[in-house]
């Protein structure tokens, strides 16, 4: 029985050593080797990779990628919760459209919507020149690269992670215990408080994780949204494999973002 | 003794269903009170229109001769144990039980919870979550979680529905025990009959949303006003073809001889002996019909026997 188990799982465990394992393992040698002329790496070993991180110019971004995808996170929270509450108080029927509807925006690509944000919100966008067409603004508003756009991008491009866990921990609490709340002389704003958001708990972890996970890593949101003061790590390591050419920066850079997220996420377990 | 809880003509009307038709009904203070009826018979509506969870549409409801009209549930000094017990499942045994007190800001819940707890026997399973309890368990968390409150009514909803057979008798009794010790006022929905007769001071039996009978259990047993009520409650041969003129099969007596006295006799054929247990039941064919009797030993199939009943254990109904 043991073995078949062992068999069973073998195609999965194949896969996990060679697309995660081995790569991070790479990951992790280049972090640790020195610079090549045109890319790539070279000899000697060396700890220079990370002790350049320590710059409070690379420590600045650290921090701006987790307050912007913390924030980001926060939003889709206070935006989705609801969204999944009433999608998990609608009728069976309506329930299956309402998460299709949720959907939907995955059926293009997060390149082309991010693109579209871009038209909407740019000086000539949509936005600015229907204010400017309806005389309620004279200038053009600043909306785009700027913090608060990759802060829209972000919460527009992750929402559904959010609102889908969510509705499945909402989906599974029974009317009755809104009743047995009620009954026990809880009102509606207590019962969802003490009842509703404990059980909905697991649904928002879960889904607070995927949009935090998301946000951090993001480049593209950043790169075309935001401006020359809105670099998130993601755009640093980007930067680092193509135009810099110091993949061992790089590599170090996505090290030490993962080594953050876990302790971050184990922090929050605690 | 006075009405703790008086529904008056109350109604709950569905667009083309009454669930619940003119209902009107008083429940004496310190009463065990049963509501039975059939799946679908109103009984469940009702008591979610006395607990707050509904409104009704027309009729008053009132406890200790207020209405409660525009109360909301979470104010009606009323509580719910549920058919299956909608226990809050992040909280722990002591934290399902504390909730309403919570609410209600009593300071003192330590002792309240402890005490609750050893009314129904879960003391020692303060700490444990709904999921490790048994069926039976989750039940007297649900009843404790209730009680700690000391409701004006305590309502419940086929408590015993949930539990296995062989556990339901014993929680019945435990019941009964708790309803007497604590005072309080109960109102049971059943569908099931050998529980609302065991258990009450009075039923109310319902049909299609309507109440057809009020009385103790003896009254509906013995002079069920309907015909429904009396079949519902028990077996009836029907003496007559229009449901007019039944009599109980524990009240029908069979014999190869005939008695002679002033009972109603027919005579009749064996068709078969039923084992049930405590006694057969016989069934004959006699010129009013089907006859069904009880007794301490088996007939056989195509016996000549005559069956009667004294006038007395007849039930009439007028059409």
């Amino acid at each position: 029985m043991h073995k078949l188990r062992a068999w069973f799982l073998l195609p999965a465990r194949l896969v996990n050593f060679v697309c995660f394992v081995v790569p991070l393992c790479i990951v992790l040698a280049y972090s640790l080797l020195s610079r090549g002329v045109y890319g790539g790496v070279e000899q000697p070993w060396t700890f220079e990779n990370y002790r350049r991180l320590v710059d409070p110019l690379y420590l600045g971004i650290f921090l701006r990628s987790f307050w912007i995808a913390g924030l980001a996170t926060l939003l889709c929270l206070v935006l989705g919760f609801p969204l999944a509450w009433f999608i998990a108080r609608s009728s069976v029927r309506r329930r299956t459209l309402y998460l299709n509807l949720v959907m939907i925006p995955f059926w293009t690509s997060f390149l082309v919507r991010t693109y579209a944000w871009m038209f909407l919100l740019r000086d000539t966008g949509l936005i600015n020149t229907v204010l400017l067409a309806t005389g309620i603004i004279a200038e053009p508003l600043p909306l785009l690269y700027n913090n608060g756009a990759v802060l829209l991008g972000l919460v527009y491009g992750y929402l559904p992670f959010l609102v889908l866990p969510v509705y499945t921990s909402l989906e599974k609490i029974d009317l009755s215990m809104m009743e047995a709340a009620a009954d026990l002389g809880a009102r509606p704003i207590t019962a969802f408080w003490q009842v509703v958001v404990p059980m909905a708990k697991p649904g928002m972890r879960a889904g607070s994780i995927l949009v935090f996970i998301s946000c951090i890593g993001t480049y593209l949101t950043p790169d075309l949204l935001g401006g020359s003061k809105t670099i998130m790590i993601g755009n640093v390591v980007q930067n680092q494999f193509t135009a810099a050419r110091d993949w061992p920066f790089g590599a170090a850079c996505s090290l030490l973002l993962m080594g953050l997220v876990m302790l971050f996420l184990r922090s929050d377990e605690l | 003794m006075a009405a703790i809880l008086e529904l008056r003509g109350v109604s709950r009307h569905y667009p083309g269903h009454r669930a619940v038709h003119n209902v009107s009904l008083e429940v004496e203070s310190g009463a065990f009170y049963s509501i039975l009826g059939p799946s679908g018979c109103g009984k469940t509506t009702t008591l979610r229109l006395i607990a707050g969870f509904d409104e009704p549409t027309s009729g008053d409801i009132l406890l200790d001769g207020k209405p409660l009209q525009n109360v909301p549930a979470f104010e009606r000094p009323v509580n719910t144990v549920f058919q299956r017990y909608a226990l809050f499942p992040h909280l722990t045994v002591e934290g399902n039980v504390e909730f309403g007190l919570r609410r209600r800001g009593v300071r003192d819940c330590k002792t309240k919870v402890a005490e609750a707890l050893e009314m129904v026997h879960l003391t020692g399973k303060e700490k444990r979550m709904p999921s490790q309890l048994s069926g039976g368990e989750q039940q007297r968390v649900a009843l404790a979680r209730s009680l700690v409150l000391e409701p004006r009514v305590l309502l419940l909803d086929e408590p015993l529905s949930a539990l296995d057979p062989a556990l339901r008798k014993s929680v019945r009794a435990e019941l009964k025990a708790l309803q007497r010790r604590t005072g309080i006022t109960f109102v049971f929905i059943t569908h099931d009959q050998e529980e609302a007769l065991s258990l009450s001071d009075r039923i109310a039996v319902m049909n299609k949303g309507e109440v057809e009978q009020i009385g103790s259990p003896q009254d509906i047993y013995v002079r069920p006003a309907t015909p429904f009520v009396a079949t519902f409650l028990g077996d009836v041969n029907w003496i007559d073809d229009a449901s007019k003129l039944g009599v109980r099969p524990e009240a029908t007596r069979i014999g190869r001889e005939s008695p002679g006295n002033g009972a109603r006799i027919e005579s009749g054929q064996v068709r078969q002996s039923v084992f049930l247990g405590h006694c057969f039941h016989v069934e004959t064919e006699t010129s009013r019909g089907r006859i069904v009797a009880e007794a301490a030993q088996p007939f056989a199939a195509g016996e000549n026997v005559f069956v009667w009943w004294h006038a007395a254990d007849e039930m009439r109904f007028h059409a």
